[in-house]
């Protein structure tokens, strides 16, 4: 044991001290993220709020739903799109061009005309992540304002509240089970509701006045114009905010290539240059030295990754939304390129031929693994070509804990790629090195 | 001790094969000086790789007997390595690293407490003198100073048994020197060393026995004089003419004969000059192979 550490630490200390190595285990995936990150987040950052984008589905289609989905359209917190059905909706959320959607249900405007008697009105769905919390609230606050505004508008329109008023007291009157001097009560109310609207329209015919309709629940005591049910829409593939959030996950991705391709080539020329030899002439194996290698590859791996996180979440914000996740996926990408690692410095005949062949086959796994360009925007043939990269899974592994939120259970299948990937790398390494490949005094 | 018996090591397969090693059967004594001597090619890096535990012997057998180790021991054990150690053919040090740090590391791959290590380390430096570079990178040391750190790498965890694989190829007078003092010191420690060189003056200064091999055959194996004795007999006279770009070499036990004939009369304005050589392991060579051992 003591053996293996006096490998790793000589290891570190060479790569310390190696500026090229250095720049690509390091330099360049931090440069690589602080770029990018900086040019994807584009100016959004500066001057005013932004809007909260939702999508709205009306299967209602009447002069009520109508009014209430343009009053949500017009408001200012909100940038509304609408869609033609639920479904469509949900898939928004999901893709993440909305926060939200709002469903205004089939039977909205009759149900807003029983208002008085039921004292409820109609429901709508609001389809949001459950993480959202402070949207979730957000949102809730809008859309009772607008009920509220509605309700006010409502009495403005003789026609709508004749409707209303006419709706609830047939329903007072065929209702068998409301005590008479209740009956009686709501009757006189109506009857005063009746008159008042019919006063306030002949008056705003006159004086062309609106009322401002900034009606708030006017101590309503629970009593809301409009229910709202949330339903849960888990944005599987997520699209963070952050623009940090994607080029960091892709910096790490470099890194751990960096460190991986330095590795292989510095064992590559160690086995040419014949200190790996020298190695071998002790107790013990070459392939506990290979694993030894692999340990020092590892612990680098998870260095940068840790150190690029820690930079990632205190310099630019970037709050990991899912860290078991990111802490399990995270450790099977080191082990996915520690495996290649192993793999590429068995290989490769030369320090030469790994940094030069070896880099060019990673830099085209890269590509298409969403190291350069993020897997989420590439096109559909691209996405699917991608999984033949080791990067990819990678990828998706350190953005799972990061942005997209993928719970541990629904990580499992690239935590096993990878591990795979790893284990294979490792394996080859180890058959390879174990049959003398450049073990020669 | 070590044996070989009938070590065989052949490289590649089908028409490409050849034999790098060639049913090599020999004993070396503990706390001897051999000598392996031969052009290159010979095989001598090759044996050297099989006695250490790189190579394995495609035929045959090699085992290692250590003072005060019961049993004998496969050079491929575990338990064979701290016994061995080698200074390869070709410099292999951590040129990132400082003399001392390469010494530490490959002295810890050995099972040493960390103050023997430490003094270890510093006797072996002292031993190469290179006490007072110990904490430069070895990148800016001279091809000699790296020579030395390279035999150094060899003793760090102090074992009986040394091999120095053409240790002064390519070094200064200084390093030389330097080098064969390492040797005797080591064999005044009573150490079994096998130094390879296709030096003969090094071979004929150092070795206790030497054994000249060639094309992976064991050609001869004695102590320098016998090896004269037997096979050097013949003195040889070389003779440079005006007009050949290299002498005409004769191996006759009659020099005085040979002069005479090149120096007659007719010939004798041909001649440039005329060397006469007594045997020396040069001449050895030369009958066993028909060849001289030359760099
Ligand atoms: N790994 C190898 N693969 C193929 N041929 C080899 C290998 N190692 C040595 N040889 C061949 O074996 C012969 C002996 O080589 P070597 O032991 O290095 O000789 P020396 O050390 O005496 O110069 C040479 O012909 C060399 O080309
Ligand atoms: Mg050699």
């Amino acid at each position: 044991m003591n053996a293996i550490l006096a490998i790793v630490i000589s290891d570190l200390r060479m790569l310390v001290r190696d500026r090229s190595a250095c720049f690509f285990t390091i330099i360049f995936p931090v440069l690589f993220a602080c770029f990018f990150g900086a040019v994807f987040s584009g100016g959004s950052s500066d001057g005013e709020a932004p809007k909260l984008p939702i999508t709205l589905v009306d299967d209602d289609r009447t002069e009520a739903s109508a009014l209430f989905v343009n009053a949500l359209k017009a408001d200012t917190e909100l940038r509304a799109t609408m869609a033609t059905s639920v479904d469509e909706a949900r898939a928004a959320v999901l893709a993440r061009k909305s926060v939200a959607f709002i469903h205004v249900p089939a039977g909205y405007q009759s149900l807003q005309d029983k208002l008085f008697t039921s004292g409820t009105g109609a429901t709508v769905e609001l389809g949001i992540d459950p993480s959202r919390q402070a949207e979730t609230g957000w949102i809730q606050g809008i859309v009772q304002k607008i009920a509220f505004q509605q309700l006010s508008t409502t009495f403005t329109d003789p026609a709508r509240s004749k409707t209303m008023l006419d709706t609830a007291r047939a329903s007072l009157t065929a209702s068998k089970d409301i005590n008479p001097a209740n009956r009686l009560l709501m009757g006189t109310m109506l009857s005063t509701l009746e008159t008042l609207t019919t006063t306030t329209s002949a008056l705003n015919r006159a004086g062309g006045t609106q009322p401002t309709g900034d009606a708030t629940p006017a101590s309503g005591g629970g009593f809301s114009p409009v229910n709202i049910r949330t339903s849960a829409v888990k944005a599987r593939l997520d699209v963070p905010d952050n623009s940090y959030a994607i080029s960091f996950p892709q910096g790490m991705m470099w890194g751990l290539m960096g460190c991986a391709m330095g590795f292989a080539a510095s064992l590559a020329g160690e086995r040419t240059r014949g200190t790996f030899t020298r190695l071998c002439v002790s107790p013990l194996s070459p392939r506990r030295i290979l694993l030894a290698k692999g340990l020092t590859a590892a612990i680098v791996s998870i260095v940068v990754v840790v150190f690029m996180l820690a930079m990632a979440m205190i310099v630019f914000g970037v709050r990991p939304v899912a860290p078991l996740s990111l802490a399990a996926g995270g450790l099977a990408t080191v082990i996915a390129f520690t495996g290649i690692m192993m793999f590429a410095a068995t290989v490769g005949r030369s320090e030469q031929a790994v940094s030069r062949g070896g880099w060019a086959i990673m830099m085209m796994l890269a590509m298409i693994g969403g190291a350069a360009v993020p897997l989420f925007v590439m096109p559909a043939f691209m996405q699917r070509l991608s999984h033949i990269s080791p990067v990819r899974w990678g990828m998706l592994a350190l953005e799972g804990g990061i942005w997209r939120g993928s719970s541990l259970e629904s990580m499992l299948p690239t935590i096993g790629v990878l591990c795979g990937i790893g284990l294979i790398g490792g394996a080859i390494g180890m058959a390879l090195i174990g049959r003398g490949a450049g073990t020669r005094a | 001790m070590i044996t070989l018996t009938d070590v065989t090591r052949r490289f590649g397969s089908g028409s490409g094969q050849r034999v790098a090693v060639d049913r090599l059967s020999m004993t070396i004594a503990p706390g001897e000086v051999l000598g392996l001597l031969g052009p290159n090619g010979a095989g001598k890096t090759t044996t050297i790789s099989m006695i250490v535990g790189l190579l394995r012997p495609s035929d045959g057998r090699i085992t290692i007997n250590v003072p005060g180790v019961a049993g004998e021991l496969d050079p491929f054990d575990a338990s064979a390595k701290s016994h061995l150690g080698i200074a390869t053919q070709s410099v292999s040090l951590y040129d990132e690293l400082s003399g001392k740090e390469n010494l530490r590391l490959f002295g810890s791959l050995f099972s040493l407490s960390r103050s023997t290590l430490a003094a270890r380390v510093e006797e072996c430096l002292r031993l190469v003198g290179l006490t007072d570079r110990a904490d430069d990178r070895v990148a800016a040391y001279s091809g000699g100073m790296k020579r030395r750190l390279n035999v150094a790498a060899a003793l760090v965890h102090d074992p009986a048994i040394v091999l120095l694989d053409e240790p002064t190829a390519g070094v200064d007078p200084h390093s030389r020197h330097a080098l064969f003092e390492i040797v005797r010191h080591l064999k005044s420690q009573g150490k079994t060393v096998i130094y390879s060189t296709h030096y003969m003056e090094e071979a004929q200064q150092l070795c206790d026995r030497v054994a000249i091999i060639d094309h992976g055959k064991l050609l001869a194996l004695g102590p320098v004089d016998d090896l004269i004795r037997k096979h050097g007999g013949s003195s040889i006279v070389r003779i440079q003419r005006v007009n050949a770009d290299a002498p005409d070499v004769t191996v006759t036990d009659d020099p005085l004969e040979a002069l005479r004939r090149a120096l007659s009369e007719s010939e004798r304005a041909n001649v440039k000059s005329a060397a006469v050589q007594s045997p020396d392991l040069q001449a050895v060579f030369l009958t066993l192979t028909g060849r001289e051992l030359r760099d």
